[in-house]
């Protein structure tokens, strides 16, 4: 019944214009994003104006194409569309493991990179694996183990014997070997005989002082749609739509360069959910003078497991330094995660839970002083991304579109980090109309009609 | 979890504007004395003697001069002022170079070994730097920007001293004090609010930026960025007055000159710098090689004195200096040399093309304006109040010049090998890079058994790092790339690195007293990684001790350890070789 109604909706069918961009004609199209409570829809036209969204909730545990049908359903105008694109978050997310030889160097650019391609890292392991380890991976059940270890033409034997461990995983998840290039070969068939879910790419961290995480993203794309989408019910939406579906917060890493002017502006995105707070940000990798230091990719992304509006509105009470006062509302937020403010003081507390989210989020995120305390003194240095000359930060998320002055919280947020390399004087959007899932989508297919989007996107958009 | 506030500035720190309220307070109780010079000349303070001299054209010249103690001293300043008077010249006034135990209290000099320098001991003493001739003492040594910046400022001043430094100083480690940084930064703050307070009586804060921060970087951009720095701290968050000198580590004449103007295009109308160094660091065993550099640097310096009539001296160094400590007799050939040379200089002035020099000077005071724009900015971002002289104080020291100058510093204009070319290369820089290359030559032609085998990770423990690039370029000379990890690296990191890089050895430079501690954790660092892998040490192999006056020598402790001590790059390749060093 509900693939009926969407069929009549959706399916290709005579376009009303065309526009030939890339060489490729584009029609009217449509973007979905199947969020875990939301699933959003937005329309394009072939000159790549957002013309219509709307939403409605999502119905992963029974049918999610029931969901996207009644957003389409939600949509001001019908119509109809001659392609969709499409990516997810509901159920979980992409839960990923990383696995690198050290902690602060191959394992810290795999769970970079796991975050980086839209993952939640539900562990992270360094070292030679022992059984204790794999017992950690086990319970984490991921969807993906991402093998890293050893630079290009170092250590070989490490990401071996961890292969060979991981081999001993029941459930088999998928693989993705990104290590040593001199071993990950052997690496990736040793895992071979277990799954066939295995993705052999570049080297994460191939050489001191470098990070590489792109051939990982696509990796995990390639895989999150042959393997994952089956078991999170979403492969019969992508028979529906004719379409893929990769992880939502790949989408966006994949649309913020978009936003970025001239793509070598720094943008930050900061996405307010109601459990976690993602921060992404494209430009300033920041410099790095010496060999033993992993560098900040230029396209990066952190998750606050802790900041959230609903569920995890009592973390955010956590890290304000008067979060107190307001711990009675936050606790009454995670309980009732479908609560929405109507009175004075329910708007208030909300915006000041915003505020302090996005401010602390933000912190997170920056570059930083750090002190390393030793026998032979302190030792401060600065690391992590300048985020100062940022020209854009965006914000989306529900809570931005109930608060009476969201620009403003935004922006007092930022003013409130006093120590560490936040934006100062970027212009502030709120994402009404999500668009920044929609730019990634799409570039995934075409960057040059992305770029439109986003050019005609960023023509209207004014700071509200 | 709490909001997380800097590492740099601790919560618990004193304001320093009320330190520097103190230090005013002290400045109540603190009459400023008059100098022989001065009373000779009829001024109040050496500023006074500077403007009044320039005015009438006169080209000053300092010296450097300490003893052992201050009576060898001040007999020696008696005899210099004598001969020259005798030559028919006179000296305007003299470096003091002091022992470092003049920077720490009474109580900690008791437990440090004596240095190389007088100390002022009495009441007596300190009068007498003023009075035993009519030559300025300037205090830039081991007073403000020590422990004892208040009490050394304070009895300075009585004793008729008005130029009191060394500003760049307040990073240094004095000996056997145990006070922390910030003991160490709030001393300095508090002198600084006193010597704002005597601001209207010529009471000048110098510096010698060769002594500080500025001597680490590679580009002369970022000594005048550093300079703007501290003319903020001292001139617009403090009130005071502060007057720069540079120049021992510079022998190329040209760019010392533009450094030299564009410090100049940084001093405001009311204040005189004290002096611009001859080159130390191009002198060598060969005396008469000396002579050609000291003529130069004279040359060169006196020349842009006479053109910008500044008010600061030139300060000569006598050729032996690279020998022994220089006498006065020795002292008196290099200044006869000077005034000779100033006597020829006036007729080259006008054949000088200025606007050549004056165009370097506007890059270079671009570039530094940068750097100063950065470094402020970045500064902010962290936390530091930026009217608060004792948490900018502390995140500077804290930060360190390698971190300062990677981080504010201008983009390097190109590369050069392995490294990048800074914009304006420091001579020291440049030094360093000839010494690569010379090493490069040495080494041609000489092979290691099997370069294929080895794979080295070198590091430095501490800031310096061309110790370990020039190691990096011997290797390279070899066929063996090494991968280096950097300075200020702590074993943990190393270690890290050299298993991911599957290293078949480690190679460790360090000069700040602590080898030995360092390879004992080194060695735990690898051995948790089961990492079974050769260990060189090269550098400065000395460790600090508790109760030990000085760093002790510990190659043996290190044998001892299994590690490879390291005197040369021969001994590093006899190491790789499979030799016993």
């Amino acid at each position: 019944m509900a693939m009926t109604r969407l069929a009549s909706r959706v399916q290709v069918e005579g376009a009303a214009s065309t526009y030939l961009v890339d060489g490729q004609r584009w029609r009217r199209g449509l973007l979905v994003d199947i969020g875990s409570t939301f699933t959003k829809v937005s329309v394009v036209e072939p000159g790549g104006q957002i013309v219509d969204t709307a939403m409605a909730p999502t119905t992963i545990e029974d049918d999610v194409v029931i969901g996207i049908t009644a957003a389409v359903a939600n949509l001001s105008r019908s119509g109809k569309f001659e392609w969709a694109l499409a990516c997810s978050s509901a159920a979980g997310g992409l839960r990923m493991v990383s696995v690198g030889l050290t902690e602060a160097l191959s394992g810290r650019a795999a769970a970079l990179a796991a975050l980086g391609a839209g993952a939640k890292v539900v562990a992270a392991e360094a070292g030679y694996l022992d059984d204790r380890a794999l017992q950690r991976i086990e319970d984490a059940r991921p969807h993906l183990v991402l093998l890293s270890g050893g630079v290009d033409g170092g250590d070989e034997a490490g990401i071996l014997h961890n292969a060979r461990q991981l081999r001993k995983l029941s459930g088999a998840p998928g693989f993705i070997v990104a290590g040593n290039a001199f071993a990950s070969n052997r690496a990736a068939a040793e895992l071979c005989g277990v799954t066939s879910a295995v993705e052999l790419v570049e080297n994460v961290f191939p050489q001191p002082g470098t990070i590489n995480l792109d051939d990982t993203r696509q990796a995990v794309r390639t895989l999150f749609m042959q393997h994952i989408t089956r078991a999170k019910g979403l492969d019969r939406m992508m028979v529906e739509l004719r379409t893929g579906c990769e992880p939502t917060p790949l989408a966006v890493s994949r649309g913020l360069p978009m936003m970025s002017g001239s793509h070598s502006e720094t943008v930050v995105l900061v996405d307010l959910g109601g459990a976690t707070t993602d921060v992404h940000s494209v430009g300033s990798g920041s410099t790095h003078s010496r060999g033993v230091d992993l560098p900040v990719p230029d396209v990066m992304r952190t998750v606050e497991g802790d900041l959230g509006m609903r569920w995890g509105a009592p973390g955010i009470c956590d890290a304000m330094p008067d979060g107190d006062a307001l711990r009675e509302d936050a606790e009454m937020r995670r309980l009732h995660p479908s609560f929405l403010p109507s009175t004075t003081h329910d708007r208030v507390v909300e915006r000041r839970l915003a505020e302090a989210a996005v401010g602390v989020a933000l912190e997170r995120h920056s570059g930083r002083v750090v002190v390393r305390h030793r026998p032979w003194g302190d030792r401060y240095s600065v690391t992590g991304k300048d985020l100062r000359d940022a020209s854009l930060i965006i914000a989306t998320g529900g809570v931005f579109i109930h608060l009476d002055e969201p620009t403003k919280t935004v922006r007092k947020a930022v003013m409130g980090v006093s120590d560490a390399f936040v934006p100062r004087n970027a212009r502030i959007l709120i994402d009404h109309d999500y668009v920044v899932y929609a730019l990634g989508l799409v570039a995934a297919h075409s960057v040059a009609f992305a770029t439109r989007m986003a050019n005609t996107y960023l023509d209207q958009a004014e700071e509200t | 979890m709490t909001l997380e506030r800097s590492n740099l500035i601790p919560r618990d720190l004193p304001d320093g504007r009320e330190l520097l309220v103190a230090g005013a307070e002290i400045g109540r109780q603190t009459i400023v004395g008059l100098s022989l010079l001065c009373e000779t000349h009829g001024v109040r303070s050496e500023l006074e003697y500077k403007q009044k001299m320039r005015a009438e054209g006169r080209l000053m010249t300092t010296m450097n001069v300490g003893l052992q103690t201050w009576a060898d001293t001040a007999r020696a300043i008696e005899l210099i002022h004598r001969e020259t008077a005798e030559r028919g010249f006179r000296i305007d006034r003299y470096q003091m170079q002091m022992d470092r135990r003049m920077g720490v209290p009474p109580a900690s000099r008791l437990r440090a070994a004596k240095e190389t320098g007088p100390m002022l001991e009495s009441a007596d003493d300190w009068v007498a730097t003023t009075r035993t001739a009519p030559i300025q003492p300037g205090l830039g040594d081991m007073m403000v920007g020590s422990p004892m910046s208040v009490e050394n400022a304070r009895s300075a001043l009585s004793a008729g001293v008005t130029y009191i430094g060394n500003m760049c100083q307040f990073a240094w480690k004095f000996p056997s004090w145990s006070g922390s940084d910030v003991d160490q930064v709030v001393e300095m703050v508090k002198a600084l609010g006193l010597m704002a307070s005597k601001a209207d009586d010529g009471a000048t804060m110098q510096s010698y930026l060769d002594d500080g921060f500025p001597a680490q970087f590679r580009n002369f951009g970022s000594y005048i960025g550093w300079a703007m720095f501290e003319r903020y701290i001292i001139n617009d968050v403090i009130g005071a007055r502060l007057a720069i000198s540079y120049g021992g580590l510079t022998h190329d004449p040209v760019m010392k000159a533009a450094v030299s103007i564009a410090l100049e295009a940084i001093t405001p109308e009311d204040t005189c710098n004290p002096f611009y160094h001859c080159n130390t660091t191009a002198y060598v065993v060969d005396h008469d090689r000396n002579y050609g550099t000291l003529g130069v640097d004279m040359l060169y310096l006196i020349l842009v004195q006479l053109h910008y009539r500044t008010g600061a001296a030139v300060l000569p160094i006598p050729i032996t200096e690279a020998t022994r400590i220089p006498s006065p007799s020795e002292i008196v050939q290099v200044h006869t040399i000077t005034r000779r040379i100033a006597e020829y200089a006036p007729a080259l002035v006008d054949f000088f093309d200025w606007t050549r020099l004056e165009a370097i000077r506007d890059r270079l005071l671009d570039d530094g304006r940068q750097f100063f724009e950065r470094l402020i900015d970045g500064l902010g971002s962290m936390g530091v109040d930026l009217r608060d002289p004792l948490q900018l104080l502390l995140a500077v020291r804290r930060l360190g010049a390698g971190q300062i100058e990677s981080q504010f510093g201008s983009a390097p204009s190109g590369d050069h090998g392995d490294h990048d070319t800074p914009l304006f290369p420091t001579d020291t820089f440049q030094d360093f890079v000839s010494e690569k290359l010379a090493v490069a030559e040495r080494l041609a032609g000489r092979t290691l058994r099997d370069p294929g085998r080895h794979q080295v990770v070198l590091a430095s423990t501490d800031v310096h790092e061309f110790g370990m690039l020039i190691v990096a370029e011997a290797l390279s000379a070899l066929d063996v790339e090494p991968i280096l990890a950097g300075t200020g690296v702590d074993p943990d990191e190393l270690s890290d690195l050299a298993l991911e890089a599957g290293a078949s050895a480690v190679l460790v430079s360090t000069h700040n007293g602590m080898a030995l501690t360092y390879a004992q954790q080194l060695l735990r660092e690898l051995e948790a990684r089961e990492l079974d892998i050769l260990v060189l040490f090269g550098g400065r192999l000395n460790q600090d001790f508790e109760g030990s006056e000085t760093p002790l020598d510990v190659r043996d402790d290190l044998r001892a350890l299994g590690v490879r001590v390291c005197e040369s790059v021969d001994d590093i390749l006899g190491a790789l070789d499979g030799a016993a060093v």
